[in-house]
């Protein structure tokens, strides 16, 4: 906790710069929507329509830095006994034909809809490895280390249920049904070879809160504006989730999912004041409590500010606090998705987070994040992590290629693949 | 995307409207409509669909989105349909005149027409693809048949078929295997019962499989 007088602040350190942000943030992440649609000009349904559409090919993989869609699904499947390298391949080209067709709005091949089933809607199909698909593919080195070796975290109260697999479909789209579809036709390419091991929905609104900014992070559950601290400048951004090679993962990225059950009855019935302490930042805004009221989300968290009668303003404890990013490397896109999976007799919902974070390193990103979560976060008392799964991302496919095909089939591995 | 899918939208229609296919498209309804052969009601000179990807080009053809239905127990079904679509390139009309493939020793050329209100489908003698137009092979409408299967089709296989045309010319296309619970209409053979075996359902009242 204690640096020195002189030391700049975490914004300074990490080189973001405001004035980039808002130059030319949007155009690099791609088409940001807005809350009204009034930044949006109709032109027309083609057009339209190319404005929904994310593309599919490109040096990495969509879904990660594209502005957060509204429903997410994550597929966890298990290969069946006997998937070797060929029916891997097989079952990935497939699906990255699926993919490719389905994220440009055309039918999948072998579909026979007349028309489109469903909107695009900045749909966008993720793939990430696990550990057991390497093996199987007889590539078991070329998982990246910190995928293979999520250490446990004293807080964990990890149910199988939601653990490990060897491959992950992660499709988000801001049309349900679309997004239905799409999981229904990717899976008719894949559960000859793996089966389903579990099926993780998602959602986050914004936009529909009178006078909030039209950027303004969804909020979570628990009411919290969650991602303020996330890089908006687009080459930071780059720089904490892609990962730089060398090696046949550059471009890639790791993906950690956690499943983090909310106590929410508990959390109902605190007031605002302590909600805002155990945060870190304002409920009613997710300004830090560094910072005045009203003052931007997106203004980090200064944790030595101290008042007139010189308390630190963030509480230490405060999960703000103990989140921040230490050091460049801790950093990753956290890109959360709200679950509500029905309730029990009592009335109490299974319901949570289903934490999604993108970082270049698992090891030197969220392992230590969240260690220092697991020692002391107010917010613990509300929240408890019951699933863990943590994925190889390939990099980006080019056309005529399958997504992880130099990952898994390159010859040589080394610089430059 | 809109104008891309218009000659969808003008292929539906031309099912619709062709007795013999009606019970055989996805989106029939009037099954028992007596039937007809399918002529060239899968034809059309439109603009044809945006395909991700063309399979094979040559002998005057572009192959788009070809595949197959997966077979991986072929002692309860030894037959599948390859589906697709055939563009002819050439100024000229192509007829199509044979086929073989790489999953089996014998290869028809098949349309699905209405006998008795069923949908059953039969062999022909040759398909027509106008100049400039394309030939849709789809479940319920004109097809390539695979038939005598002797090894399983796994998903994910890719099976090899050779197209023939009238004049002598052949054009080789890799058809890949997709899971699908469809394209089970009974062969008709005139002359025969011609019955298949583990029959009942057609992509008209068959819903896709869903896993």
């Amino acid at each position: 906790m204690s640096t020195g007088p002189g030391r700049p602040s975490r914004r300074v350190i990490l080189g973001g710069s405001a004035a980039l942000v808002a130059g030319v943030g949007g155009l690099a992440l791609g088409p940001r929507r807005g809350t009204d649609g009034a930044d949006q000009v109709a032109v027309g349904s083609a057009e339209s329509s190319a404005a929904e559409m994310v593309p599919y090919h490109g040096p990495h993989q969509a879904g990660v830095t594209t502005p957060q869609q509204a429903h997410a699904t994550f597929v966890g499947l298990n290969l069946r006994r006997g998937a070797d390298k060929k029916a891997i391949a097989g079952m990935l080209t497939m699906l990255t034909d699926d993919a490719a067709r389905l994220c440009s709005g055309r039918l999948p091949r072998g579909a026979l809809e007349s028309t489109s089933a469903a909107a695009v809607a900045n749909l966008t199909v993720t793939f990430g490895f696990g550990p057991g698909l390497f093996a199987a593919a007889a590539v078991p080195e070329r998982c990246p280390e910190p995928v293979r070796a999520v250490p446990r975290f004293g807080t964990d109260a990890l149910d199988p249920r939601w653990g490990q697999t060897d491959l992950l479909l992660q499709i988000c789209s801001d049309d349900a049904t679309g997004l239905a579809y799409a999981q229904r036709r990717l899976l008719r390419d894949a559960t000859h070879l793996a089966s389903v091991a579990w099926v993780q929905r998602g959602f986050v609104d914004r936009g529909h809160e009178p006078g909030s900014p039209a950027d303004a992070s969804p909020r979570n559950l628990l009411g919290l504006r969650d991602g303020s601290a996330n890089e908006r400048d687009p080459q930071q951004l780059a720089n904490v989730v892609w990962s730089p090679g060398p090696g046949a993962m550059a471009g890639g990225t790791q993906l950690i999912l956690r499943r983090i059950r909310l106590d929410l009855g508990r959390w109902d019935d605190i007031d605002t004041l302590a909600k805002d302490l155990a945060f870190g930042r304002r409920l009613a805004d997710g300004s830090a409590l560094s910072s005045p009221a009203g003052t931007s989300e997106f203004m980090p968290i200064n944790r030595e500010a101290v008042d007139a009668d010189g308390f630190t303003m963030v509480p230490p404890n405060s999960h703000a606090a103990r989140a921040q990013a230490r050091t460049g490397a801790e950093r990753m896109l956290r890109r959360a998705y709200n679950y509500d999976d029905g309730v029990d007799a009592k009335g109490d919902p299974d319901a949570g987070l289903l934490f999604a974070a993108y970082q270049a390193d698992i090891a030197t990103a969220f392992v230590p994040v969240q260690r220092r979560l697991a020692e002391a976060d107010a917010l613990n008392t509300w929240s408890t992590h019951v699933g863990s799964a943590a994925y190889a991302v390939p990099p980006g496919v080019a056309p005529g290629e399958w997504v992880g095909q130099s990952l898994l089939t390159a010859a040589v591995r080394g610089p430059g693949v | 995307m809109q104008h891309r899918r218009r000659p969808w939208a003008a292929l539906a229609l031309s099912l619709a409207l062709a007795p013999g296919l009606a019970a055989c498209s996805s989106s029939g309804t009037d099954a028992g409509a007596p039937g007809t052969a399918a002529g060239t009601a899968t034809t059309y000179d439109a603009t044809t669909p945006a395909a991700e990807q063309t399979d094979a080009v040559g002998a005057g053809m572009e192959v788009l989105d070809a595949w197959t239905a997966a077979r991986p127990d072929p002692a309860a079904n030894s037959m599948t349909g390859v589906f697709g679509i055939v563009r002819n390139t050439t100024n000229q009309d192509i007829e199509l005149v044979s086929a073989t493939n790489t999953a089996s020793d014998r290869t028809e050329l098949h349309q699905t027409v209405t006998v008795d209100g069923k949908s059953v489908m039969q062999q022909v003698e040759s398909m027509k693809i106008p100049s400039g137009g394309s030939l849709v092979l789809q479940p319920g409408g004109d097809h390539v048949m695979v038939m005598n299967l002797a090894a399983p089709i796994q998903v994910g296989d890719t099976v090899t078929v050779t197209l023939r045309t009238k004049d002598g010319q052949s054009l080789e296309f890799p058809a890949v295997a997709k899971q699908f619970t469809g394209a089970n209409e009974p062969y008709h053979s005139p002359g025969s019962t011609g019955m298949g075996t583990d029959m009942g359902s057609h992509m008209g009242t068959t819903p896709a499989h869903t896993p």
